[in-house]
Parts: structure tokens; C-alpha cells; sequence
């Protein structure tokens, strides 16, 4: 359903009653939302290619002994993605220390929470964008011409910014609004006056 | 995945205070409301139907992230899987999507506007809806039963139905959203109540649809073309 706004998640944590305990949790979350989970790290390494998440949530334990001390090398590929411990027996200080975030297994939900949210390593700016819901003029500007038929290069063209800027703007207006498809983004600017009845008819 | 899953010996009553979307699907296996105490299995053999076959649809469409294994879904009489889904299709065609042109049709009956905007969209959306009906029922439907007597397309196989097989809840997701959100204050609030739980319940009805022909149908298919690839 209507996920798009939640950060996601990967879990990798051997216990199996652990795995789906946070996602019992993570399932009434407003902020994030799990999607996928592993029981070992080299499961993780096979599986994990095609997702893109914004938090990886680890147990330290699941890591070779000579590997614990390099996590950030081990993660490297995921520079923008927050690596958070899970642990439940003693880990070392200067291992743990490589995390963005250390979740304890007495943690309330709303700790965890707060201690994910702080583990985002999305930029402030991104992060406002996230809690701003309102279209922005630019934003205005691409949904018309979406509305109006026109083709991702066209918009560019008209508005005299790239594709990629075209593309951005639209998934933005998804973002905020909820809505995906031409149609329904059509029906959003004709009940709000953006475009006329008559123009997008044409 | 859930280990407390419906099972045989349960009430088929107690299946539908637990999830009440299963009323919808009675009706596609041709069970009529009335069972008293009687079980599950009870039921379906009352009725002809394969209790595990109905056990794994009551299942998948109750149960987020349950999806029966492999082994099961070879053992599946898959026309009853076909029929299930055609007796969904015709549901889908003949009642919901009638009902909510209906519906949208008489929201606002004042304001020509709008009846014009929504009845645009939807037309729209029925059509694409009914494509994609159209396209399992003449294409993909026909290649399964012609695998299931031993008769082999070699210019079709499951793949591309796969690829192609598109998400049909999106746009009824875009107008729950602009129901909600964005249509502003006039004309009356019971109507646009009543096409938004109508409208709620047929996303989710469609969504799970599509898990089960995903999840299901094309599994069991893929698993026949495995073993004709092989010989």
C-alpha cells in the first residue's frame, strides 16, 4: 500500500523468534517499515543486491572475528545507509564504536526508534523534504505538464531543466501526494484549478 | 511467516470473524453463507471444493507474508485455481467496478465538473483493468490448461506473463488518496464515505488477487516448464 514515505529496513540477526519480533513492531511503525530480513551475514551478502534501504540493522556476532573491526570497510557499498549493532551479549566498546547506532535488546520500541532515527544518514535537507508535504512552484510547474500529457523530455525541454531534474520533481510530487499514476495525478490538478477542463481535453 | 494458520477442523465461521474480506471469496468457490457450527472441511465437502485448495487462499488472502511451499503448490489441482480466479474476474467486472462507477457517478450529482473529471478516470481505469482480465483469460489461462494435457506452446512460456503482469491497485490507491485528501468540501459526506470503504476493500481484494496469481498460479506453472524443459 502506500509505503513510499517509510524508511526501510534490513535485518540480519540469526534468532528467528528476534526477526519476527521486529517485524511485528516495525509493522505499526509510522517511520520505518522492514523489508527484508536474514539469518547470516553471507545470506545477507547473496541476498541484498536489489534492495536499497536506509538502515541496516546488524547483530555484531553474525560478523568473522577478524572482519569485526572493519565494518566500515565490510559495508562500503552502503556509504549512504546506516548500520545499526543489535546485541544482546557483551560486545566489545571499540567494536561497537564503528556503528551509527546501538539497539539493546531491553529497548522500548520508541528508543529504538529514536536511536534509528538519529542512525539516518539521509541529509538534513532530505530529511526536511521528507516532513514537507506541500508542492513546492517547480513542483506545481511539472505536475501541469504532467497532467497535460507531456512526455518526461518534453517537460525538461519546457521548463529548460534535465530529465533527471524532471524525474526527481516527480517522484517528489508522489512523495507528497501520494498519487502515481498520470490519471490520478490529472484528477489532483484539475480538482485544484492548476489546469482546465477544456485544456487537458485538447 | 505465521504458524497459527487456518486449518481444516476450525468453524468456517470462526475463519470469517477473524477476517471478514473472506466473505468475498465464498462466493467464488460457491459456498453460501448459512453453515451453522460446521467446519471447514465439513463445508468443502459439501460443496465439492478441495479443502486445502480453499485452506490456501482463505490463508495467503488473511495472512501478510504467507505464501504455501513449494510442495504445495505442486500438489494443487490447478483448474480449481483457474476457476477460483475467473470466478474473481467475472466478480471484479460484473459487481465492484460497476458498483463504484455507480458510486463515483452519483457523488456529485450537482456539479458537472467533477462528474466529468472522475467519470473520465475511471472509464480509464476500467479499461485497463479489463485488459488485464482479458489478457489471463484468452492468453494465459488457455496456455496453463494446454500444459496441463500435455500440450506445449513454443510461443509462450510463464515469463512473460510474469514481466508484464501489472499492478492494478495503483490508480484505485490514487483515488483513495484524492477521496481523502484533496476533493474539496461539497456535495455529501455519506457517499464519499461509502466509495471509499468500497473502494478500500477492493484494492486489498485485488492486491491479494495478484499475490495469489503470483505467488501461486506462476510458481506451479513455472514448476511444469522446469520438468518439460528436462526431458
Amino acid at each position: 500500500m502506500n509505503n513510499n514515505k517509510l524508511y526501510k529496513l534490513i535485518i540480519v540477526e540469526p534468532s528467528e523468534i528476534i526477526r519476527s519480533g521486529l517485524e511485528k513492531l516495525f509493522n505499526e511503525s509510522y517511520m520505518f517499515r522492514i523489508i527484508d530480513s536474514f539469518n547470516s551475514y553471507s545470506s545477507f551478502k547473496e541476498g541484498s543486491h536489489n534492495l536499497t534501504a536506509e538502515i541496516i540493522i546488524i547483530n555484531p556476532i553474525l560478523i568473522d572475528n577478524e572482519k569485526q573491526h572493519s565494518i566500515k570497510s565490510l559495508f562500503h557499498e552502503f556509504s549512504e545507509v546506516g548500520i545499526v549493532a543489535l546485541i544482546y551479549s557483551h560486545i566489545s566498546s571499540d567494536i561497537l564504536r564503528q556503528y551509527d547506532g546501538i539497539i539493546e535488546i531491553n529497548d522500548t520500541f520508541g528508543k529504538i526508534e529514536s536511536i534509528l532515527n538519529s542512525a539516518l544518514k539521509v541529509t538534513d535537507s532530505k530529511k526536511d523534504l521528507y516532513n514537507n508535504h506541500e508542492l513546492t512552484d517547480r513542483e506545481k510547474d511539472v505536475l501541469i505538464a504532467v497532467a497535460k500529457g507531456l512526455m518526461n523530455k518534453e517537460i525538461a525541454d519546457k521548463l529548460n531543466i534535465s530529465i533527471h531534474t524532471v524525474i526527481s520533481h516527480r517522484k517528489n510530487i508522489t512523495r507528497k501526494t501520494g498519487i502515481k499514476s498520470v490519471s490520478g495525478l490529472t484528477v489532483y490538478a484539475l480538482i485544484n484549478n492548476l489546469i482546465d477542463k477544456e485544456e487537458e481535453f485538447l | 511467516m505465521p504458524r497459527n494458520l487456518f486449518t481444516a477442523n476450525m468453524k468456517l465461521s470462526d475463519l470469517l470473524f477473524a477476517n471478514y474480506n473472506l466473505i468475498f471469496i465464498l462466493s467464488r468457490f460457491g459456498i453460501k453463507l448459512g453453515f451453522g457450527e460446521k467446519t471447514v472441511e465439513e463445508v468443502c465437502l459439501k460443496y465439492g471444493v478441495s479443502t486445502s485448495f480453499f485452506l490456501m487462499i482463505a490463508n495467503v488472502t488473511t495472512f501478510e507474508n504467507y505464501y504455501p511451499e513449494i510442495n504445495e503448490i505442486q500438489s494443487l489441482n490447478v483448474e480449481e485455481l483457474i476457476n477460483y480466479l475467473h470466478a474473481s474476474h467475472i466478480y471484479y467486472r460484473e459487481d465492484k467496478i460497476k458498483s463504484i462507477e455507480k458510486q463515483l457517478n452519483n457523488l456529485y450529482e450537482d456539479n458537472k465538473d467533477y462528474k466529468i473529471i472522475f467519470n473520465r478516470f475511471f472509464s480509464e481505469y476500467k479499461n485497463e483493468v479489463i485488459n488485464h482480465f482479458d489478457y489471463e483469460e484468452d492468453i494465459v489461462f488457455p496456455y496453463i490448461k494446454d500444459l496441463m494435457h500435455n500440450k506445449i506452446s513454443v510461443n509462450y512460456n510463464i515469463n512473460r506473463f510474469e514481466k508484464n503482469h501489472s499492478n492494478i491497485e495503483d490508480k484505485l490507491d490514487d483515488l483513495i488518496n484524492i477521496l481523502i485528501k484533496y476533493l474539496p468540501v461539497e456535495g455529501n459526506d455519506k457517499k464519499r464515505e461509502e466509495i471509499l470503504f468500497t473502494v478500500f476493500l477492493f484494492s486489498k481484494d485485488l492486491y491479494k488477487h495478484n499475490l495469489i496469481e503470483e505467488k501461486i498460479l506462476i510458481p506451479w506453472v513455472k514448476q511444469i516448464e522446469e520438468k518439460y524443459e528436462q526431458q
